[in-house]
């Protein structure tokens, strides 16, 4: 039997690590060190920054991409968005709150749906 | 060797309106590496439901599969939870937002979870417009699985076991955008300035709304 094992993995220890933390202004880059040395580099978005222009954060991250920067902030926002209730026109209640009646109205309903159809 | 979490809190910790201190919005004690940035984005998302007065059990937290996904675990044990298949996160909370409209749905998945696996899934979820709040806890490696690129791994980018990631990396954030989402965020897991009030931000927005967490791995970065 001892021909056929064979070590999938290894034993490892994991060494106690702190938690990263950072903080900067708005506008300014931040070089944080992971744990193992290597480095990511943040900018942050200026104060004045106008989250409603699709077409701006757009080019914000290709431009930070380039740099080899990772934008942080609130990219993008269009806060007169509807959601997939609205776009499928489900009812206000909740549907679970429905009972059988109202989510099947019955062959008479159905019938009279269809014929609006043809 | 088994941990037990305290559950001794300062007497004096400040209620929020609903009269509930901070810890009555934790889960149970995390079994992540320490020092994991998931944690870390963990306590945000604890922070911003106490301050946001959310009631728990109006909340619901679905997750799919890898270390960001066992994170639900360690916040919000008063509210619904929902682990799914791994990166079917999106389709478990469609079907439950359609069914109950009135709980706020927060779903938790990796760079793994989001960018290979269920990237289908992904994808389809932002162009619906489905009201969540759709965190990544982003690493850019598996964890669960010792470490290997992940697809957000930068191109050129070397993993714990020295190979270097030949291929171009995925945007998520930038991709969410050209989806069509109407709120996508980015931070770093140990900024909580910036983190809360985005995650503040998103459980407000009427739609879609995605966070990007670059969130350091411990183990294998």
């Amino acid at each position: 039997v001892r021909e056929h094992v064979e070590a999938t993995a290894t034993v490892d220890f994991v060494p106690q690590m702190k938690e990263i933390t950072t903080s900067y202004d708005h506008g300014s880059s931040k070089k944080v060190t992971m744990h193992d040395g290597s480095f990511i580099q943040l900018q942050k978005l200026a104060k004045d920054w106008d989250p409603q222009d699709r077409q701006s954060a757009m080019n914000a991250m290709h431009h930070a991409k380039q740099k080899g920067e990772i934008l942080t902030g609130l990219l993008y926002l269009n806060p007169e968005t509807k959601d997939l209730h609205h776009i499928l026109k489900t009812v206000a209640e909740p549907l679970n709150t429905l009972n059988e009646e109202q989510l099947c109205p019955g062959n008479n309903t159905l019938q009279e749906i269809n014929a609006g159809f043809r | 060797m088994t941990y037990i979490k305290p559950k001794f809190r300062h007497p004096n910790l400040k209620k929020n309106d609903l009269g509930y201190t901070i810890d009555y919005y934790e889960g149970s004690l995390s079994t992540l590496c320490a020092g994991c940035g998931h944690d870390s984005i963990s306590a945000a998302i604890i922070q911003a439901s106490y301050e946001m007065n959310i009631q728990p059990h109006r909340l619901a937290k679905l997750s799919g599969i890898g270390c960001s996904s066992k994170t639900p675990a360690y916040f919000l044990s008063n509210s619904h939870g929902f682990n799914s298949v791994h990166g079917r996160m999106p389709s478990v909370a469609t079907g439950a937002n359609l069914a109950n409209k009135d709980l706020i749905y927060f779903g938790v998945s990796g760079d793994g979870d989001s960018a290979s696996i269920g990237m289908g899934q992904f994808v389809h979820v932002v162009r619906r417009n489905l009201k969540m709040v759709y965190i990544v806890m982003n690493n850019g490696c598996y964890g669960l699985t010792k470490g290997q690129d992940s697809a957000t791994a930068d191109n050129g980018s070397k993993s714990k076991a020295g190979s270097v990631n030949p291929y171009e990396s995925i945007d998520l954030a930038g991709l969410a955008i050209e989806l069509g989402a109407t709120f996508v965020a980015q931070s770093f897991s140990g900024d909580k300035s910036q983190l809360v009030p985005l995650i503040k931000a998103a459980m407000n927005h009427p739609g879609f709304a995605f966070i990007n967490v670059i969130s350091p791995c411990v183990t294998f970065q």
